[in-house]
Parts: C-alpha cells; structure tokens; sequence
C-alpha cells in the first residue's frame, strides 16, 4: 500500500510548532496551551494508526447481461483490522455506468462485509471489471494508504434485441427441412399448383372434386418447406459516432437480432465480419451457433487499415451458394462498397440495410460546408440506384426507427422487383 | 460559528482594542471561507494560525498575567481545525455511510475534550509559582523539542 499524509497533518504538527515556539519566544503560556491539543491529536492519531490489510474478493451476480439491463456486484472486504475508514471505489469501463452516483463509497469496516453496487450496461461489448481502488485511513484522517487491486471479472454485455416479426425470405432455399415456404415443389403442406396424375403420385395428394369435373385424375401439387441460410456481412471498415452512439452500435444490434430470428427458424446464419480485420463464422444452425456469432459481435471493433480487401479474401465455405447475404454497413467506405457490388456480380442474393451515418453528420454553417454536405448527400443517392440497377434492394436504417421497418422496405422492393422481372 | 466565536473572544475580552482586533479576526474569518469554498486544505492552517496570532495581540494589548479562558480557546481552536478538515473530506464526490460520519464526530468530540483537558493541565502548571532560571527555559525548549519529535518518530514508523 502506498503510504500518503493529509493535509490536516502538516496543518497540525505546523500549528503545534508555531505555538510552541510562540510560547518560548514570548514567555506566555496560553500559547502552549494553545500548541497542545494540536499536539495530543497527532500523537493520538498516530499513535492509534495501523497498516492496514484488506482482502477483496468480486463477485458479479452473472456473467451474461443484456444491454440496459441492471447488474448487481459484490465487493467482499474483509479486513484483518477493524478500519475506522475505507474509501472504496470500483473503475468502470466506459460501457458500465452506477445506477447510484457517486461511485465512491467510505466506510467504516470493523470485521468483513460485503458491499453491495448495481450497475448498468450501457454499451454490449466484453466489460473487464475488477480494477478496486481502496484508501483506508486512520481514525483521525491524519495518514492514508492507498492501493488498487486488479480481480479480472469479465462481463459480457449483448445487445439488446431488436423486435422483428418479418424476416427476409431468400429467392432460393436449401435442401434441409425448414420453415421458409420454398418455391420448388414436392412434399410440404403450402398449396402450389394442380396438375393431371402421372403415375408415381400419391393417392393421398389426388384432388377429387378437380378430378370428377374435368373427367381425369389431377393431383395438388405443394410448396415443400426448407431451411435457408443467413449470412450477414457486418461492415467494420469504418463507422461514424457522436457521443455514445455509433453506426457500429446499430450494426452489431441488427446482427444479434436477424442471427436470433433466423435460428429459430431452424435455418443455417454465418457471419462475416468485413473490415481492418476479418473474421467471419461459416453458416450452421441452432443455440450453439447463435451464441458463437453474439460472441463474436461482441468482440467486433473498427480496426484501422488502409490495407485493399476484396471478397477474394473471404473463404469460400463462408458464402455458400443460394445464401441470403444480408448486409448491414453505412455504406462509406469504398471497399466494402466494392465487396458488395462483388457478391452481387457473383450472383449472391443480397441485400443491404444501410446504416445512416446523416444523424451522426452535421451539415456546418458556411455556405460551402452546407454544399459540401448536400454534395455528400447526393453522391450516397447515386449509390444507391447503382445498387438498385443491380437489383439490390438497398434500406435505410436509422437509430430511431425500428429495424422491422427497413427490413419491410426491403421485401416490398424484392416484391415488385420479382414482378417486374415476371 | 465556532470560528466566528474565536474571532470576537480577543476584541470581546479587550473592548479597548476591539477596532484594532477586530480587522484580523475579519481576515482570519474569510481566509477560512475562502479555503472552505474553494476547496484548498493548506487555507484553515493559516486562519488558525492567525487567529492564535490575535489572541496572542489581545493577551499583550491588555497585559493579562495568565488567561484562564486559554483552554477553552485552545479547544475551540481544535473544534475549527477538525471541522474545517471534516467538511473537505465531505465535499468529495462520495456516498457516505451514517456508520463513518457518526464515528468520526464522536473522535472529534473526544479529542476537543481531551484538547481542553490537555490545555487546562497546562495552564494549571503554568499557574504554579516557579522562579524563572536558564535551566528552567532550558528544560522548556527541550520538552517542546521532545514532543514535536516523538510525534515525528511516531509518524517515521509508517513511512
């Protein structure tokens, strides 16, 4: 522990002295009357003054939250002499906040006990607590000592989910069984067509009131239900920020939520994360899966890099074919805009939500700043009809809208882009 | 309150140079609300220290042989003193725990009592009739060297 002196203690021995001093000089006594209880508190401060020993031990009450939630931590003291006062103050990284304010407690601990602070996740991401800063001093506040302990305790903080009632259907399934309604036929229970019998058809599947009218046997034929798989392309080139809120923050949201969704529905989600550094997670479906690609969103960060990335760099297993690649990015960096024009050249179904950097950019006073802007403004409409040329349906999404919204927006292009094509 | 106390007692007690007191005593006051307001620790020493210094000037202003109020000044002194430094640990940006605060003044209100009792031991023994010798002063000087540096020793112990 590391040792420091008050104040109070130079103000003390420096008043004690001056009256002693005062005394002899002067021949008065009344000085030393007045030098000698500044004295007899120091040397009963001192004197009752012990070096103090503190155990710690940190106890979250989980290790998983959401973001908004509450966590309560425990700080177990346990000190191996009474201590008449100890200041104790947990560090938070930026992502925690207390729920009661001020962080630092003082205290009086005479045998062990338990302290008890909520705190609340602000921000999902991998929270390291632990760093204890702890002052302990002695009755008269005369001496401090000082020290900080390090118990690692890793919190880790998910996003918090977005409602989704509707998902995006992809143009093609794949062949496991699913909940996605496909466009091939065979067995499933979805209605599709009629069609006359051909010898193989079930009995079962014969449509008899079609059949009596038109004089021969018709059978129904059915939309067969299939998996689809997910792939989420998380742009981390870049991203745009003010205050506490950043595009990066509604991606890693977007992602956590469309992964939860489409697993339930028992398809394949993969994820590839885009950007300084790549990262991605080949397709695969149930809890286990879901939990993989929270974890790693949560580690998701912007690395800078200057470094060209195409899709070449991203390995083949991680696309499969008839995958629905869902792209959540701000669009503002040129070579995620590449990639994407890419995987759609390649034949991918895509499509893009994009993350509006507008709220988080201010268009400047000067007249030239306010072009500048609109200028920026116009060039990001052009890139989008370049992707709409191309047939990608490209969604804006802003913070205070909900994702179900964009995501809407989306199938409704899809829709009539399907009805054109026909 | 206690330190406006301590300012008045010395022109109280020599009303004919309560004019001359009165504007130190009024420095005294506002050098300990200044550093109470802005927060400056190094501020109350020096009130006191001057608060000492204008008792120091009424006592030889009114040419008193040997005040019996000294005691009572010397704790309130220590009261200032403790609390002027109580209020600066509580203006830190902390939660308190009723447990500490209740403690801490019960220390401080011993420590005024064992002030005044300490300050009257020394008036008592001042009060004694002794004839004035070298070696008298001597011893004097040595006590005062003794008891600043026991309290020195004291606190080397923890360095």
């Amino acid at each position: 522990m590391t040792l420091s002196v008050s104040p109070k203690l130079g103000a003390y021995l420096g008043l004690a002295g001056l009256g002693l001093l005062g005394g002899l000089l002067t021949g008065r006594a009344e000085l030393v009357a007045l030098a000698a209880p500044f004295l007899a508190a120091l040397w009963l401060g001192l004197a009752l003054a012990r070096r103090p020993e503190v155990r710690l031990r940190l106890v979250a009450e989980r290790e998983r939250a959401l973001e908004g939630e509450e966590v309560a931590v425990s700080l177990e003291l346990a000190p191996s002499l009474g201590l008449p006062r100890l200041d104790v103050e947990l560090e938070l990284p930026p992502g925690l906040e207390p729920v009661q304010r001020p962080n630092l407690t003082v205290l009086h601990l005479s045998a062990a006990r338990t302290l008890r602070l909520r705190l609340r996740c602000r921000r999902w991401g991998v929270h390291e607590l632990g760093v204890v800063h702890l002052r302990a001093a002695d009755r008269l506040g005369l001496l401090f000592h000082e020290t900080v302990l390090d118990r690692r305790l890793p919190l880790r903080v998910y996003p918090r989910p977005e409602p989704l009632r509707a998902l995006l259907k992809p143009l093609e399934t794949q062949a496991s069984a699913g909940n996605e309604v496909a466009r091939s036929r065979g067995e499933g229970i979805e209605f599709a067509d009629i069609r006359p019998f051909v010898p193989g058809d079930r009995v079962r599947r014969v449509n008899w009131r079609v059949s009596a009218r038109r004089g021969e046997l018709h059978v129904n034929d059915l939309h067969p239900e299939r998996n689809a798989d997910l792939v989420i392309f998380l742009d981390s080139f870049t991203e745009v920020r003010r205050g506490d809120r950043s595009s990066l923050d509604l991606a890693v949201r977007a992602a956590a939520a469309l992964a939860g969704r489409y697993l339930e529905r028992r398809d394949r989600v993969g994820l590839i994360g885009f950007g300084g550094t790549l990262r991605w997670l080949e397709p695969a479906m149930g809890l286990r899966q879901l939990y993989r690609i929270v974890d790693a969103l949560l580690d998701t960060e912007i690395a800078l890099s200057y470094a060209w990335k195409g899709i070449e760099v991203i390995p083949v297993r991680t696309l499969p074919p008839k995958a629905l690649v869902v792209a959540l990015s701000p669009l503002l960096d040129e070579r995620a805009v590449t990639a994407l024009l890419d995987l759609r050249g390649r034949g991918f179904d895509l499509a893009v939500v994009e993350l509006s950097p507008l709220p988080f950019v201010e268009s400047g006073g000067s007249e030239v700043e306010q072009l500048a802007y609109r200028l920026w403004r116009m060039e990001r409409e052009a890139l989008r009809h370049r992707y709409q040329r191309m047939g990608v349906p490209v969604a804006v999404w802003d913070e205070g809208a909900p994702l179900v919204a964009a995501l809407e927006e989306v199938r409704s292009y899809r829709r009539y882009a399907r009805l054109y094509r026909g | 309150m206690v330190a406006a106390a301590l300012a008045a007692w010395p022109a109280l007690a020599a009303p004919a140079f309560a004019s001359a007191l009165f504007w130190p005593a009024g420095l005294a006051l506002a050098v300990l609300g200044a550093s109470l307001l802005a927060g400056r620790p190094q501020g109350p020493a020096w009130a006191l220290a001057l608060l000492g210094a204008i008792y120091l000037l009424s006592l030889l202003l009114r040419g008193a042989a040997l005040d019996e109020w000294a005691p009572l000044y010397a704790a309130g002194l220590l009261l200032t003193a403790e609390l002027a430094y109580l209020s600066f640990e509580l203006a830190r940006p902390a939660r308190f725990e009723a447990a500490f605060l209740a403690r801490r003044l019960a220390w401080s209100g011993l420590l005024v009592l064992v002030a005044l009792a300490l300050a009257a031991a020394v008036m008592l023994v001042a009060a004694v009739p002794v004839p004035g010798s070298l070696g008298l002063t001597a011893l004097g000087v040595a006590a005062a060297l003794a008891a600043v540096a026991l309290v020195g020793a004291r606190a080397r112990l923890f360095t």
